[in-house]
């Protein structure tokens, strides 16, 4: 998939760990580790809106699109 | 409140008072009333485990219906193994046992006033490209399903799709 979910570096910046992003966006681990990997169909905004508050940033710097 | 238990109690006494009255015998008609009853009880104590899946997937157990059906994730099996137990979590199925070493996941559908339910064996497979995932259901008494397996197949994957959007 041309979308790269870069949702790991913008945890090892922030120095957070899955499991507490998992306990502040309200998100199971399950589903971010599938998150994390670019493997899921879709995602909400809202969710989307909860992980770049949690992890102070934008929308762009965890999604990706890389042509392939 | 669940009426089956009742329903089949009544229906197997009137059959009993049927076979008792048309052959004079007692011990003959009892005897052919058991037996179903005793497998559908079996049945219904060993549903809750995965060691018994080959009772309930072996071709030579004629009493029951199976149905067995494949579809494709791109996600990894250790991955999946927790993901489908959530799924599971999430659903109208009810999780009963599972094996992380097999990959084998049990769940159920509940009893109800038309079915004593069915089981849902889940066993999943690593791929190159990710996982295959391999449902069974299969009826906990009687040979048709009246397509409740069918149903239950795509309740499954509607439940799993739906569930990769976060």
């Amino acid at each position: 998939m041309p979308i790269v979910v870069n949702l790991d570096v913008m945890l090892a910046k922030q120095k957070m760990q899955l499991k507490e992003l998992s306990e502040i966006v309200g998100v199971s681990v399950v589903n971010l580790s599938i998150l994390k990997q670019s493997k899921v169909k879709a995602i909400r905004f809202s969710t989307l809106s909860a992980i770049c508050e949690a992890l102070d940033c934008q929308p762009g710097d965890i999604l990706e699109y890389v042509p392939e | 409140m669940n009426k089956t238990p009742l329903l089949l109690t009544a229906i197997c006494y009137a059959i009993y008072r049927i076979i008792s009255y048309l052959t004079g015998e007692v011990w003959l008609p009892m005897l052919i009333l058991l037996i179903p009853i005793g497998i559908l009880l079996l049945n219904l104590i060993l549903r809750k485990k995965l060691t018994y899946k080959n009772w309930f997937l072996s071709p030579l157990n004629l009493l029951l219906e199976r149905k067995t059906q494949s579809f494709q994730s791109e996600i990894k099996t250790d991955l999946l193994y927790d993901k489908l137990q959530e799924v599971i979590s999430n659903s109208t199925f009810s999780l009963l046992d599972s094996n992380k070493e097999t990959l084998s996941i049990l769940c159920g559908t509940s009893v109800n006033f038309w079915t004593w339910g069915e089981n849902i064996y889940v066993q999943l497979e690593e791929t190159n490209e990710g996982s295959n995932i391999t449902i069974t259901s299969v009826t906990i008494f009687g040979n048709t399903s009246w397509n409740r397996n069918q149903k239950n197949f795509e309740s499954f994957v509607d439940s799993f799709e739906a569930s990769l959007t976060i």
